[in-house]
């Protein structure tokens, strides 16, 4: 019975299956499995897939044989599990086929596996909330390669696809790792989606024997140093993998590309949508282990992932986010596009306020020479309403003049809203003022030259206040030519 | 008036305390902190010949005290109190003539003409060179904010006293 699985289809050895099924069955979300064969679906019900890997025939006969028999025994029971336990159950029959598999076939699956059977089925114990973790679960079922560390890599994929296991990932790691580390590749696959929930780096770490650690150097063909982000974007995959540094501010999942290299450029564009979006909320739940705050990148498709790369990128894009906030603030930066134009109009637009305050201030000295005493109440409550009533120098004269008729008009009707901005009114200035005052000068830590004039304008009193008031809006008639001679002067 | 308010002494809290949007905040106290220092400067001037560098200074100081939240405040203070020289403050227009040009060596290289240009951002935010780039656009955005406000504040002034 040679790959009797196959028979049933035309499709090509194993090898070459890289379908990818990435389906969520109807019923179970269990049997998601990562990457389902489609000959496994033709035998069983379309959920129970699994990839194979290219392997021995032999073994792949055995496998065959097994799994058979296993996907077809708890297909019936598998189409009724709607996760939580039902998982648990069915993988649990697998592994321990597994560990069978491996009695038979001699070295493959020896203790170990044994041993990993029951930390892995303790995984499964935790209740699947999602698709992705189901396929976390499948994940160490999927790949039957003739690698002898396949039982390890089977166990950890299974231990990492829960993410509860990620308590428990420091005492199952170290084991499964060295072990890994041995085995050639980590397959593929099913890992992908049932990594990609796998939000801490040492998951990505024992799939791709890199610990967070900082243990063994990863020996995987290729390893991919991969950064959690939130897009993934569609591009053709696969990047050269440059040897995984070991640094532990990567999140590395082996999956995806590991997999698409070993495949060979089968890539599932729907996992790694599926990833990202199952990414994103794995993403979210904080691994309790790694004390140290890294910040998880995901590798994009098509890009690059050295790490120096990835880095790279993520300044670059911390940068692209600043420069929208600045595009905002600067006026005109709108209608330009491109990092460079906004560079540069926004060091003009800086440059322009400086030579306006140096300006300002020489034209200050000479009033300041000739003029002989301060309206300082005055100016105070008048600055006060002109920056309430717009803050922005190159709408300042439209706002102002705007604003100052609103002001007027709604004199009584304005109540102490100070959240709206534009809206000072003399009677919220009334209650407000000394406050802020008040609160204005604590803010002042450290005053050189200040702390005695500040000290003096610190107590206002109501009846102070309203004399301000007052005076501001006796101003206030000026106050509208000013603005008009700001709009000029802008 | 400053004697009466000496007087009275009254404080008066207020029911909100983190209403008052951060420009009025900062208007506020930029206001209070330069024009008594403007007083200041003129009841004390004989024959100060440096006149215009002393205002300029005292512009600049009370921009510094006015934003002490932000990190450029702090280099500020630093470069005002470090030298009272008044040529250290920050002179745009040394700095205006020489962006102007747009290089053209780094025509071909998108991303040096990017970091050349952020090179000459950092260089006319007071600190900017001794932040990384990140944290200097984030603090261009409120120091272009507070250069607004002190230009309204000062043009008030200037407006009022004329």
């Amino acid at each position: 019975m040679d790959n009797e699985l196959f028979m049933n289809t035309e499709l090509p050895p194993p090898s070459e299956m890289a379908m990818h099924f990435e389906q969520p069955s109807s019923s179970s979300a269990m049997l998601n499995w990562g990457l389902m064969d489609p000959n496994l679906a033709r035998n069983s019900p379309p959920q129970d897939c699994f990839m194979w890997e290219k392997s021995t025939e032999q073994q792949q006969s055995i496998f065959d044989s097994a799994l058979s028999s296993l996907v077809s025994s708890p297909t019936p029971s598998t189409s009724n599990f709607s996760g939580g336990g039902g998982d648990g159950f069915i993988i649990r029959e697998l592994i321990g086929k597994l560990g069978n598999i491996g009695n038979t076939s001699g070295d493959i699956y020896g203790a170990p596996m044994n041993g990993n059977v029951s930390r892995s089925a303790s995984c499964y114990a935790t209740p699947m909330s999602s698709p992705p973790p189901m396929m976390n679960r499948t994940a160490p079922l999927t790949e039957f390669s003739g690698d002898p560390g396949f039982a390890e890599r089977a166990a950890k994929f299974s231990c990492f696809g829960s993410r509860s296991f990620n308590g428990r990932t420091n005492s199952g790691i170290p084991v499964n790792n060295g072990k890994i580390v041995n085995s050639g590749k980590l397959t593929r696959v099913s890992s992908t989606p049932a990594l990609k929930a796998l939000a801490s780096p040492e998951f990505a770490s024992a799939s791709r024997p890199m610990i967070p650690a900082g243990d063994s150097p990863p020996k995987l063909p290729g390893e991919f140093s991969r950064k959690r982000k939130s897009v993934s974007k569609g591009k053709s995959k696969d990047n050269p993998l440059p040897a995984a540094s070991p640094s532990p501010s990567f999140s590395k999942t082996a999956e995806r590309k590991e997999v698409s290299e070993e495949k060979g450029g089968k890539r599932r564009r729907e996992d790694e949508g599926e990833e990202e979006e199952g990414n994103k909320g794995g993403n979210d739940t904080k691994p309790p282990e790694p004390p140290k705050d890294y910040i998880h990148v995901r590798a994009r498709r098509g890009q690059a992932t050295d790490s120096h790369s990835l880095a790279e990128r993520v300044r670059r894009e911390k940068i692209g986010e600043r420069m929208k906030l600045l595009q905002d603030l600067v006026p005109g930066c709108n209608k330009v596009t491109g990092k460079a134009l906004m560079l540069d109009e926004i060091i003009n637009y800086v440059q322009s306020l400086q030579r306006q305050v140096e300006f300002l201030s020489m034209k200050l000295s000479s009033v300041n020479d000739t003029r002989l005493e301060f309206n300082v109440d005055a100016l105070v409550s008048k600055d006060a309403m002109i920056s309430s009533s717009g803050s922005r120098v190159h709408e300042s004269g439209l706002q102002l003049e705007s604003l100052s008729h609103h002001n007027y008009n709604n004199n009584s009707q304005l109540h102490t809203n100070v959240s709206s901005n534009n809206m000072m009114l003399h009677s919220p200035m009334k209650s407000l003022e000394p406050s802020a005052l008040a609160r204005g000068f604590t803010h002042l830590p450290t005053l050189t030259q200040f702390t005695d004039t500040i000290s003096q304008y610190q107590m206002f009193s109501e009846e102070d206040l309203q004399s301000i008031v007052g005076m501001g809006v006796a101003h206030n008639p000026n106050h509208e030519s000013q603005s008009q001679n700001m709009k000029i002067e802008l | 008036m400053e004697r009466q308010i000496i007087n009275k002494k009254k404080r008066v809290f207020s029911v909100e305390p983190n209403k008052i949007p951060p420009s009025e905040v900062f208007t506020r106290k930029y206001t209070r902190l330069l024009v008594p220092a403007l007083k200041k400067l003129n009841m004390n001037k004989n024959s100060s010949q440096a006149n215009q560098l002393t205002v300029k200074h005292e512009v600049d100081m009370a921009l510094a005290l006015s934003a002490q939240e932000f990190a450029w405040s702090r280099f500020l203070l630093q470069k005002l109190s470090s030298s009272n020289n008044p040529t250290t403050t920050t002179s745009s227009s040394s700095n205006g003539i020489r962006i102007q040009k747009r290089s053209g060596k780094e025509g071909g290289d998108e991303d040096g003409e990017i970091e050349e240009k952020l090179r000459e951002l950092q260089k006319l935010l007071p600190g900017g060179e001794e932040m990384n780039v990140e944290e200097m656009l984030g603090e261009i955005g409120n120091y272009i904010k507070c250069l607004e406000l002190q230009t309204i504040a000062l043009k008030s002034i200037v407006e009022d006293t004329t």
